[in-house]
């Protein structure tokens, strides 16, 4: 599992790694039921305190995205899960906020995005409909 | 700026109202915090700020002039051995012998300490990549510092002492040593405690911070709290200022014209009120970098820090 | 090349300023005295040697203050300053003006002892061959101290032997010793003539030992090592193949007493090695000596250990040897021992250090003896000491003798512990300063008294002192027992040292002062106020307050007060 986090970043640690938890999941790196690091090796690879880690995989398994089987480690939940989705339409959704944000400011219309989603869309149509 | 951690029932270290003069210099001023066992505390402050002089206190090599010291429950200077032998240490300064090879240090420091570990230290040299018939004077700085965290390590001490581990040390060894650190504090019930400058590495490695400044204890608690509660606030006045007025709730103001910066530390709603009054719009917040917490607190001067922490 | 000139001066003057005044002015004070004892003919006597210890004092301080070192490590021992090397100056004038510097304080002075303190006594110190002698010497010190930078023990060994040849050479350019020498060598020219050339030799020395040291400097400033390499990777391999440390030590003490040894234990040895060396090589080449001279030679090898122990020892008693400063590093500092376990291993070390030292000289002595000496004038020598004593105490008086030389020695070597292991710098200058003074007053007093053998000393001339001197060794007696109650005292209740040991000690020490008594009580059965006045010396030889001092002072040094 390949993760960077930066202390530099406002934000903190352990959010960092929840988000990207999360951000895996959803696109699909990793896979439901594949087995994420156990905490000490986590820490160690990513040279954090392992607190930090145990604190995020509180929140994840709190927040539906992973679940703890006694003893046998962690692992990716069911992709089916309401909250994943929900997880994966918030994610979506802040990408569209910075999109929206910058076209205001760029002084792009909204129908003009709209044809511009659709564009980029339909060569990615034809390569996963493969 | 204190908050409050685990009781000093359950701390390794426990220092109370700590204050030591050399000659006119007045090093610490009445230092108190106490380290829950099994955390990492990370020490921060400017050079001379007083951190290595904290740390030899605990070692009981400085006698507490005011104040008292305690560790494991004993004073390192009445009982240095009971103290100090659950303590590993690594100094600032290289000191390790310069005639001696790699496996008679080893074989030295072996005898010192009943827990000592062979395969655990054998397994640490081979990872650091000591040879063990090279004489210290011919390793390298860093070689040198390995060296020293190794004979730290491998008697598994209850309390892990580290100056500066990382000063002037390249990436590798600063990564190397982390990783010692992190494993330590994975086994159960041990503690680190390290003074550093490099803030990004207390970021991620500790969860409980100190920060010392002109020898006063200035932030003390867990690493989260104290970043929760500071924030970055960036302001839009309607009309261009050449200069804002210092506030008490406000540790560093930069900017120019409409858009300044400010770094609140604690009681933010009552540092949007006055702003409000002064005619600012908050436009964005967020949480600062602990850098920046930190130059922000080492950039006041010693009169502004002590009526701040007057009133928090 | 002004400013690098007055630069270097400023610094050496700066360094050493306040020793540089007060020596001045402790000269001042001591000719202005002799200037109003002038006609006093008693005091103008002891006047004159305490004018010689001053002068000798004086002038090693100023060989001291006016070396011109530094280390790389603080404090360690050191060689020319690095730092100068990356200055715009050429190493010929970075060499030449401290030399210069310290020859002419080394001069100054010389002569202005012999001027002020002298003078008004009326007796008028030779001119051209001390101050050739003096630069002689400074610039063969300073060129031995910046020659060896990588081998701390080679310097050392060379600064000793200068330092002795040094210290004893001046004697031979004394008017009567020459001449006596020469007709003692069956030389058959003009006295004069030799002389002049003689200095003229001396006077070369100077210049020869500032090209060495430039050759030297210029060396170390572009880093061309002194060409040992294969003598290291010799070494190298050896102590990789049969050295390995595998046995692991048996408990902390024995870890230290292991790293004190390798860092101090051979000192005094190896010293005392090279003088063997140096005394009975070109003897033995010379041929066979009279019993006068085997004689004479063999009572200089057993003092030596003696004398080199008292140097010896003062760097012995500092925290680590090889550094100048007193506190403990906190590599050592921090090891889970206490103080009493440290100064244990000190004394170990030392007793081990002087049993090597002496066992050497015994065997080395004897060997010598048999092949180049002449047992003659010993043996006849022997039989006359022991004509008085029975066929057992002639066994046992030199086996007590020796062991009592033995417990000398260690007890030259662990004096300054005390106030070594303190950490107070002040007070480790000042009693150095001490002992030096004692010493040299001794060997003035030896020499003045040579000098006037022909003036009788009566024993009423001292009668006074010897009255006093009982008591002062009572007193001294009962001050040290006190003293050593309490630090030992105090060694117990702060759980310093295990009762075990403490009582191990006592019973040494009880052990030690026994066999002295019992030496002093054999060899003089007769003479009463003797023995006794012995016996309460041999009380006060053996450290007994001193350990456990040192063990409390250790204590407050490593917790930085």
């Amino acid at each position: 599992m390949q993760i960077n986090i930066s202390a530099k970043e406002g934000a903190p640690i352990y959010q960092q790694i929840v988000n990207q938890v999360k951000y895996l999941v959803a696109s699909g790196r990793l896979a439901t039921g594949e087995e994420i690091p156990p905490i000490r090796a986590l820490a160690e690879q990513l040279t954090i305190n392992p607190n930090t880690v145990a604190r995020a995989y509180l929140e994840l398994e709190r927040a539906g995205v992973v679940t703890k089987r006694h003893g046998a480690g962690t692992y990716v939940s069911e992709s089916g899960s309401p909250l994943a989705r929900r997880e994966r339409v918030r994610i979506l959704t802040r990408r569209i906020d910075a999109l929206l944000a910058e076209a205001i400011n760029m002084g792009i219309e909204l129908d003009e995005i709209v044809d511009l989603l659709r564009e980029r869309h339909a060569p990615l149509q034809t390569r996963s409909g493969k | 700026m204190t908050f409050p951690s685990t009781s000093s029932a359950d701390a390794v270290i426990a220092v109370t109202g700590l204050s030591r003069c050399f000659g006119s210099k007045l090093a610490l001023d009445e230092v108190s915090l106490f380290v829950p066992r099994g955390s990492v505390f990370g020490l921060v402050g400017e050079n001379g700020a007083g951190k290595t002089t904290l740390i030899k206190h605990i070692l009981g090599l400085l006698k507490a002039e005011s104040g008292s010291v305690r560790v494991f429950g004993k004073n390192p200077v009445a009982d240095p051995v009971g103290v100090l032998s659950h303590v590993g240490y690594l100094s600032e300064h290289r000191d390790l012998p310069a005639w001696m090879r790699v496996d008679q240090l080893l074989c030295y420091t072996r005898a010192f300490y009943p827990g000592w570990d062979p395969h655990y230290a054998e397994q640490l040299r081979e990872q650091f990549g000591l040879d063990p018939a090279a004489r210290v004077k011919t390793l390298s700085q860093g070689q040198q510092a390995k060296a020293g965290l190794l004979i730290a390590l491998a008697f598994r001490p209850e309390l892990l002492l580290l100056d500066e581990p990382s000063s002037g040390l390249d990436p590798v060894v600063r990564r190397d040593i982390l990783e010692a650190i992190i494993r330590t504090v994975a086994d159960e019930g041990r503690t680190v405690l390290f003074s550093s400058h490099l803030l990004d590495e207390v970021e991620r490695v500790s969860d409980q911070l100190a920060m010392i400044h002109h020898g006063r204890l200035v932030l003390c608690g867990r690493l989260d709290e104290i970043k929760e509660s500071h924030r970055r606030l960036v302001l839009r006045f309607d009309s261009p200022q050449t200069a804002l007025p210092s506030m008490k709730q406000a540790l560093s103001i930069r900017g120019s014209g409409r858009e300044w910066t400010v770094l609140c530390n604690g009681e933010r709603n009552a540092l949007c009120a006055s702003l409000q009054q002064l005619g600012a719009r908050v436009v964005d917040e967020q949480i600062p970098s602990l850098d920046e917490i930190f130059v922000a607190h080492a950039g006041r001067k010693a009169g502004e820090a002590e009526s701040s922490t007057a009133l928090s | 090349m002004r400013s690098p000139a007055l630069a270097i001066a400023w610094e050496i003057w700066h360094r050493n300023r306040m020793g540089g005044v007060a020596s001045l002015a402790v000269i001042g004070t001591a000719g202005l005295i002799n200037w109003l004892v002038r006609g006093n003919s008693r005091w103008a006597g002891l006047a004159e040697v305490t004018g010689y210890v001053l002068l000798v004092l004086a002038l090693f301080f100023t060989f001291g203050g006016f070396h011109f070192t530094e280390g790389r490590r603080k404090g360690g021992f050191g060689s020319f300053p690095f730092r100068l090397f990356n200055m715009p100056v050429a190493t010929s004038w970075l060499v030449a003006f401290p030399m210069l510097y310290g020859s002419v304080a080394v001069l100054t002075i010389y002569l202005a002892g012999a001027w002020l303190i002298f003078v008004p006594l009326g007796k008028a110190l030779p001119m051209v061959w001390p101050c050739l002698y003096l630069i002689c010497a400074f610039t063969q010190f300073q060129m031995i101290i910046w020659s060896f930078p990588e081998s701390r023990y080679l310097k050392l060994l060379c600064l000793s032997l200068a330092a002795a040849v040094i210290a004893l050479g001046w004697m031979f350019f004394l008017p009567h010793i020459i001449e006596g020498t020469l007709s003692e060598l069956g030389y058959t020219g003009s006295p004069a003539l030799f002389k002049r050339y003689l200095f003229i030799g001396l006077a070369l020395t100077g210049p020869a030992a500032f090209g060495i040291s430039l050759y030297r400097v210029h060396q170390q400033r572009h880093g061309v090592t002194l060409g040992l390499r294969h003598f290291d990777l010799g070494r190298e391999w050896i102590s990789r193949r049969f050295l390995p440390r595998s046995r692991p030590f048996r408990s902390g003490t024995q870890a230290i007493f292991w790293q004190e040894w390798r860092q101090t234990g051979s000192i005094l040895p190896i010293g005392v090695a090279a003088i063997l060396a140096m005394t009975f090589v070109p003897t033995y080449l010379s041929g066979p000596l009279t019993p006068r001279a085997t004689l004479g030679v063999l009572s200089w090898i057993f003092l030596s250990p003696l004398l080199l122990a008292v140097i010896i020892g003062r760097g012995f008693s500092k925290p680590d040897f090889w550094n100048q400063e007193l506190n403990m590093t906190p590599f050592n500092a921090i090891r889970p021992l206490t103080s009493g376990q440290w100064v244990t291993a000190k004394l170990k070390v030392a007793a081990g250090s002087v049993l090597l030292t002496w066992g050497l000289v015994l065997y080395v002595s004897f060997v010598w003896t048999t092949w180049a000496g002449d047992f003659e004038e010993l043996d006849r020598l022997f039989q006359q000491l022991m004509f008085h004593y029975s066929a057992q105490e002639r066994w046992l008086l030199p086996v007590l003798a020796i062991f009592a030389v033995l417990i000398l020695t260690w007890r030259f070597m662990v004096n300054g512990l005390a106030v070594g292991l303190s950490g107070r710098k002040r007070w480790y200058q000042f009693s150095n300063l001490l002992t030096g003074l004692v010493w040299v007053t001794l060997f003035a007093g030896v020499i003045w008294r040579s000098d006037h053998s022909d003036h009788n000393l009566h024993l009423y001339d001292v009668w006074q002192w010897i009255i006093w001197l009982p008591l002062a060794l009572a007193g001294a007696v009962i001050a040290k027992s006190t003293l050593a109650a309490w630090a030992w005292y105090q060694v117990d209740q702060r759980q310093m040292l295990s009762r075990h040991s403490i009582y191990t000690y006592f019973g040494f020490w009880v052990l030690a002062t026994g066999l002295l008594v019992g030496l002093v009580v054999l060899a003089f059965p007769h003479t009463v106020w003797l023995r006794n006045l012995l016996i309460l010396l041999s009380m006060t030889v053996v450290p007994l307050a001193r350990p456990g001092m040192a063990m409390l002072t250790l204590a407050k040094n490593r917790s930085g007060s």
